[in-house]
């Protein structure tokens, strides 16, 4: 698959597109191309903090309609320009990097709540609305989506389901995947695909689901569908300390086998623990807490949280009562901010994200610990979205390198190593970040050769020109593990 | 930091480096309550982009181009950014700071240096004459004292375009008993330099705050009290940090910080619900935060405490209040550079405004009335009543027996 042009008469485009969306929906000022050559990848963060200017687009567009954008589409199609749709900008993993040049299509100023269906309880939405922007406008009418991720400020509901997110509350109100009934999509030939919203169809296979997690390469979402929730009558927090990891994932298995589902299923490691509860009480080694929150008719979170109890208690757990969970809660975007411990010199963090079934998941974390921490670096991990059948790891890594080479060496040996531990104990490489560039080159061993080989032709059916999103979820001539550094100055 | 008497205020953009650092890194965590973000929907039109350029220029990777300039000034300064940073980084003082380095490269927007010469020609934002700054003062100037321990620092706004709020203000000292003057005729009252600070035009401002300075002191006035908020937080915040004082003695108060301690006093003079001509229901009020009475001076309660006094008011909020109020478009020169965008704002909070049907939107600063005012006559969209907070104090006052 050859990747798109990356020579195109930026001036001429630029003129073009002006006319078709009004020069003020035009950019290619070379401060808002640096601007939009970033997301939230650490990586990239700690290669802007060095001030390196890479990945920058030719030209940055903001549609404010469909047409526009099959417009804009159609055009790069013709002249094989590369086009990156943007949201919020909020991902972790280079998914929106501009690594070939091109356009950059940013969808927030299509950020309207097109139709609130009281009936069925959904919404229909345009792609640029914020996470933060729809919960706003559904709590003041008693609703929620129920997907609250912790960037819901700073991430939009294109991207929600371009990267197949998961909310913090994941457990009770599913994944992106789960609440979507309806997408509508512009192919990268221009066309308008659009799928009817309707709770589930047996004709045939389930298109939607196709672009769900695309990343942008197979076309750009420009409305959704989604499934909405009254907003809680109730809410309460528990927080309980087991002995160890193992006693605490048995009590997880066994809220699942009575039927239950607890907004909130937190598990934390012995390290994050230590951190958890540093202002709480000090656990003794090898003591994990695992942390609830109840969202739901007052009987039922009642119902809940007596039997939850029962269970962690008859488990071998003390009940820390509501504060370390409820802590958690009222704080939980603190993290999020960079601070001179994540971003200082010679520093370097990121999170893997794997998932696995209940059989290999314990297996999965020893391992990938090991692993990771071979490299003097320290880590602290979760497991912060279950399922009857088991649940994700979150391995968060901090450690320090001597130089800026040493740090970028140490991140992909940390990443690589991590990835294969997860791959070898059976679990999936990424539960809810995505792929973007940072796993592209795992692609085709999460899904084995057949498996990648049908996503990259149905790439090519789609994307004859490979013009959307190149390079990602391994698409395209993109065969670098990380963008070189300066890549498309 | 730079040394006391230096002619730029006491910190420097490479004093707050760290900061700048950190907030271009960010994931955008306050993205969302950005107001000139949230018209132009642009990642660079975002206090993060902001930081962002500010790095490329301290690093010498970007010069202060056109672009760079015009995101640096698409930015009301309001500060709502602070609000949703957890490490409540001072980015808005950056972004003034990093203006002060555009109009040191003489590349300050047009409208910014109008702002400029009409206060160095005429010692107001507006270009009028100085010797007018009164004029529409005149039938409350006459009883006026001379002399007093309290001085009413007017303000540009107010003096050229509000003067209702100076009358409305004059209504209720009176109706107080509370004897105050002007900082009129010799003593001459001049533009704060407010929005010359917030402009990037520090010796201009330096040279306003010490003809004020001097004005206060001559009146020998101990305490100064003004109806603008960004009046207040330059005499109270940006002259200490110019390096230039008021006696010590001299108090700096917003009006509503004066009056909520004479709460007692009147909530005894308070003669009627405020009703309508047409149905005689009580009228509902909605009151906005001014950001620089609110975030930059932490008064929200004193207002509403005020507007509470008055027996059957139906005080409403606006989703976004207190710490996390929107700015009314006015702030930060927007309006002299990006007239435009300004107005977008404006109307936004216009239109979030709760039971906008023939109901009072109350602020206490003259400039957002300003703004609401002339937006809403532009569009004409709600039958709101737009007031300051003096005229709706000042309506229902009895004469003192």
């Amino acid at each position: 698959m050859s990747a798109a042009s990356t020579a195109f008469n930026v001036n001429r485009v630029k003129r073009q597109l002006e006319v078709w969306l009004g020069k003020e929906n035009v950019s290619d000022a070379e401060v808002d191309k640096i601007n939009y050559s970033r997301d939230a990848w650490p990586l990239r963060l700690l290669r802007l903090g060095r001030l390196i200017i890479e990945a920058k687009p030719d030209l940055i567009v903001w549609p404010q309609t469909v047409e526009q954008i099959q417009r804009i589409v159609k055009l790069a199609n013709q002249e094989s320009i590369p086009i990156i749709p943007v949201s919020g900008a909020g991902g972790v993993a280079g998914g929106i990097l501009a690594t070939t040049g091109g356009i950059i299509v940013d969808v927030k100023k299509m950020n309207r709540v097109l139709f609130l269906d009281e009936e069925s309880f959904t919404v229909t939405v345009e792609p640029g609305i914020l996470g933060y922007e729809l919960e706003e406008y559904l709590e003041a009418r008693g609703y929620t989506t129920g997907h609250l991720p912790s960037s819901i400020y700073s991430s939009a509901l294109g991207g929600f389901a371009a990267a197949r997110s998961a909310g913090v509350l994941s457990s009770k109100y599913g994944k992106i995947e789960d609440m979507i009934t309806g997408l509508e999509v512009v192919l990268p030939t221009g066309e308008l695909l659009r799928t009817k919203a309707v709770p589930r169809s047996s004709m045939g296979p389930d298109l939607k689901q196709l672009f769900i997690g695309s990343e942008g390469t197979y076309g750009i979402i420009t409305e959704l569908t989604l499934r909405i929730a009254p907003s809680p009558e109730e809410t309460q927090f528990a927080s309980f300390l087991f002995p160890d990891l193992h006693s605490g994932m048995n009590a997880v298995k066994q809220v699942f086998r009575q039927d239950l589902k607890p907004a909130l299923i937190r598990l934390y490691d012995e390290n994050e623990t230590r951190f958890v509860l540093s202002r709480f009480k000090p656990p003794s080694d090898g003591a994990c807490v695992l942390n609830f929150i109840y969202r739901a008719t007052k009987d039922f979170v009642r119902l809940e949280k007596r039997t939850v109890t029962k269970i962690c208690l008859e488990g071998g757990a003390e009940d820390l009562g509501p504060g370390p969970s409820k802590h958690w809660w009222n704080n939980r975007f603190d993290l999020y901010y960079p601070s001179s411990m994540n971003m200082g010199p010679g520093m370097l963090y990121d999170v893997l994200d794997v998932a696995s079934s209940y059989a290999n998941l314990e297996k999965m974390y020893w391992e990938m610990r090991k692993a990771i921490e071979a490299f003097g670096v320290g880590t602290m991990s979760h497991f912060s979205h279950f399922y009857p059948d088991g649940g994700n790891i979150y391995v968060i890594f901090v450690g320090h390198a001597n130089s800026p080479e040493e740090v970028e060496t140490k991140y992909q040996q940390i990443w690589d190593a991590g990835l294969e531990a997860a791959h070898r104990a059976g679990g999936t490489l990424s539960h809810q970040h995505g792929v973007g560039l940072l796993k592209a080159p795992w692609m085709p061993i999460e899904h084995g050769e057949t498996g990648f080989a049908l996503l990259q032709a149905i790439k090519q059916y789609l994307d004859p020109n490979n013009i959307m999103n190149p390079g990602k979820l391994g698409f395209g001539n993109e065969t670098s593990k990380f963008p070189k550094e300066g890549a498309s100055q | 930091m730079t040394p006391p008497n230096s002619t730029a205020l006491s910190n420097t953009l490479d004093d707050f480096a760290k900061i700048s650092r950190l907030c271009s890194l960010c994931s955008r965590m306050c993205r969302h309550s950005c107001p000139t973000h949230l018209v132009t929907r642009s990642d660079a039109c975002s206090p993060v982009g902001r930081a962002l350029i500010i790095e490329l220029y301290r690093g010498g990777k970007s010069a202060l181009t056109e672009a760079a300039v015009d995101r640096l000034y698409q930015c009301n300064l309001c500060g709502a950014c602070k609000a949703w940073c957890m490490p409540r980084h001072e980015l808005p003082r950056i972004i003034e700071l990093s203006r002060e380095r555009v109009v040191a490269e003489h590349r300050a927007p047009a409208g910014t240096l109008e702002l400029d010469k009409n206060t160095s020609e005429f010692f107001n934002v507006y270009g009028e004459p100085h010797d007018e700054r009164f004029a529409q003062l005149q039938s409350i100037l006459k009883n006026q004292t001379s002399t007093a321990e309290i001085a009413y620092f007017v303000g540009c706004t107010t003096a050229y375009r509000h003067p209702e709020i100076a009358s409305a203000t004059h209504t209720v000292l009176a109706r107080l008993g509370i004897d105050f003057t002007f900082l009129n005729g010799e003593k001459n009252e001049v533009c704060c330099g407010s929005p010359l600070i917030r402009a990037g035009f520090i010796e201009s401002a330096k040279s306003l705050a010490e003809q004020n300075v001097k004005a206060i002191k001559e009146s020998g006035a101990k305490t100064i009290l003004t109806t603008c908020p960004g009046c207040a937080r330059a005499l109270k915040l940006d002259y200490p940090q110019l390096g230039i004082h008021l006696p010590k003695k001299v108090k700096v108060l917003h009006m509503v910080e004066f009056l909520v301690k004479q709460s007692e006093q009147l909530a005894p003079l308070i003669k009627s619900p405020l009703q309508t001509k047409q149905t005689g229901s009580i009228l509902t009020m909605t009151y906005h935060d001014p950001c620089h009475l609110g975030r930059e001076l932490g008064i929200y309660e004193p207002p509403r405490q005020l507007l509470k006094l008055i027996p059957g008011a139906d005080l409403m909020e606006f989703p976004h209040n207190r710490e996390y109020a929107d700015c009314c478009g006015g702030g930060g020169a927007l309006p002299k550079t990006f007239p435009a965008l300004a107005e977008e704002i404006t109307r936004t909070r216009l239109a979030d405004t709760p039971s906008a049907s023939n109901s009072y939107l109350v602020s206490a600063c003259p400039n957002c009335k300003l703004h609401f005012t002339e937006t809403q006559n532009q569009v004409k969209e709600t039958d709101l009543k737009i007031l300051d907070l003096m005229e709706i104090l000042a309506q229902v006052l009895k004469e003192r027996r």
